[in-house]
């Protein structure tokens, strides 16, 4: 933080609080990022299949996984949770529906969007 | 045909056991029930699928709205990890009931609380659900990863190239330290080599694929040695079409890459669906 540190001395304090908020938006957005730990639950599946790790192995790894997916997910529920409460305090009433983390049990009124997509083919589609 | 390690499933865990990697998550409460959905499809009666699914005693069965049934089991309501046994217990159910019904997969682990709350959602979604699992019908999904030997690839590239073997012989018979932009050139060259046969090779099968699918969607490689991830729509009535095509594809390559065929599944890569709740709301 010391970039932040040296640019309080001088930055108007909402420049400040703009930077913070961004470097915020940055730090929640990569530690809510589950890609990286599905892959790599994906990974250790295949080197247990190719017989690349022992069952040992593939145990630790998976629990060490597992427990850092749920600590994505619950991070990323708290956050969902407290944006629509600020939501719905700005808009005054009941704004836009939520969408629930991934694993998360559900209760109430719940809506589907489906669509299917029949078209691309090749290596970019 | 697929080569899921279903089989070795059944009902593994005993209960007594401590099951190590698939403990129910502390964020949930085991005592209380919830309802797991695996599929929607379009039946109008009620009907039990047997005992199979995620961690359940009782049968998969259907709860009904008109003409659609969500495929569902009782289970504890808690969170479920993606473990392999869980994943390939939810494939499990999706590959039981897809032998008579299209089937319209749900993600992996999603969990209601009540019936009701299931019911809603197939009647506030029902026509998008019948346009979708109408325009469905007779198409199924296939995996193919494909995997090479990357020094078996390294070997041939250094054995052909030119360059990248006056590179090497630079760098070994060097006395002096300054080899690092020799190396880091040669590290340049064999990347953008093996990049670019690992391209051929997957822009050739898919060619050779093409007029037996429908659709195909690439997913991330996993692993350092998969150089395709690939899932393909095929129209139920050319499914062995393309499994000879497959076949004559991987027999082509022997040798030089490993296939992984799998399926059929439901078309998981080609559908969308996202989950929205309304907010709490009596109205």
């Amino acid at each position: 933080m010391l970039i932040v540190d040296d640019l309080l001395c001088w930055w108007p304090l909402k420049g400040v609080l703009w930077l913070t908020s961004q470097l915020k938006d940055v730090a929640e957005k990569a530690a809510t990022d589950e890609q990286p730990v599905l892959q790599a639950i994906l990974e250790n599946e295949v080197a247990l299949e190719d017989g690349r790790v022992d069952e040992a192995t593939y145990a630790e790894r998976q629990q060490a996984l597992m427990g850092e997916l749920r600590r994505i997910r619950e991070l990323r529920q708290r956050l969902a949770a407290e944006a629509a409460a600020a939501a719905a305090a700005a808009a005054g009433g009941g704004p836009g529906a939520p969408v629930p983390a991934p694993g998360q049990p559900i209760s109430g009124k719940a809506k589907l969007e489906v669509d299917v997509d029949f078209e691309g083919y090749g290596k970019g589609a | 045909m697929a080569d899921t390690d279903v089989a070795r499933r059944p009902g593994a865990a005993k209960d007594d056991e401590p099951a190590a990697g698939h403990a129910p998550h502390e964020g949930g409460n085991a005592h209380q029930e919830g309802i797991y959905v695996y599929c929607i499809i379009e039946f109008g009666e009620r009907r039990t699928f047997g005992p199979v699914g995620i961690g359940t005693k009782g049968d998969a069965y259907t709860i009904n709205y008109k003409d659609l049934a969500a495929v569902v089991s009782d289970v504890p309501l808690v969170v479920y990890d993606p473990t392999r046994e869980n994943v390939l217990a939810h494939e499990h159910v999706n590959e039981l009931v897809m032998e008579e019904f299209t089937v319209l997969p749900m993600s992996f682990g999603t969990v209601f609380r009540t019936r009701e709350d299931i019911v809603e959602l197939l009647r506030s979604t029902y026509d998008a659900l019948k346009d979708v699992l109408q325009k469905m019908k007779g198409k199924i999904e296939f995996g193919l990863k494909v995997n090479w030997d990357k020094l078996q690839v390294l070997a041939e590239i250094e054995a052909t190239s030119e360059e990248i073997r006056r590179l090497k012989e630079e760098i070994e018979n060097s006395r002096s330290s300054s080899t690092y932009f020799a190396r880091m050139q040669l590290g340049r060259l064999v990347d953008s080599a093996l990049s670019a046969r690992a391209d051929e090779y997957v822009e050739e099968i898919y060619r050779a694929l093409r007029d037996v699918a429908v659709a195909s969607r690439s997913n991330k490689p996993i692993g350092e040695n998969m150089i395709m991830n690939a899932a393909f729509l095929v129209d139920r009535d050319r499914a062995d079409a393309f499994d000879r095509s497959v076949n004559e594809v991987a027999k082509g390559y022997e040798g030089k890459l490993h296939f992984k065929y799998t399926g059929p599944w439901p078309p998981y890569n080609f559908v969308n669906i996202r989950l929205k709740l309304e907010r709490a709301r009596e109205d």
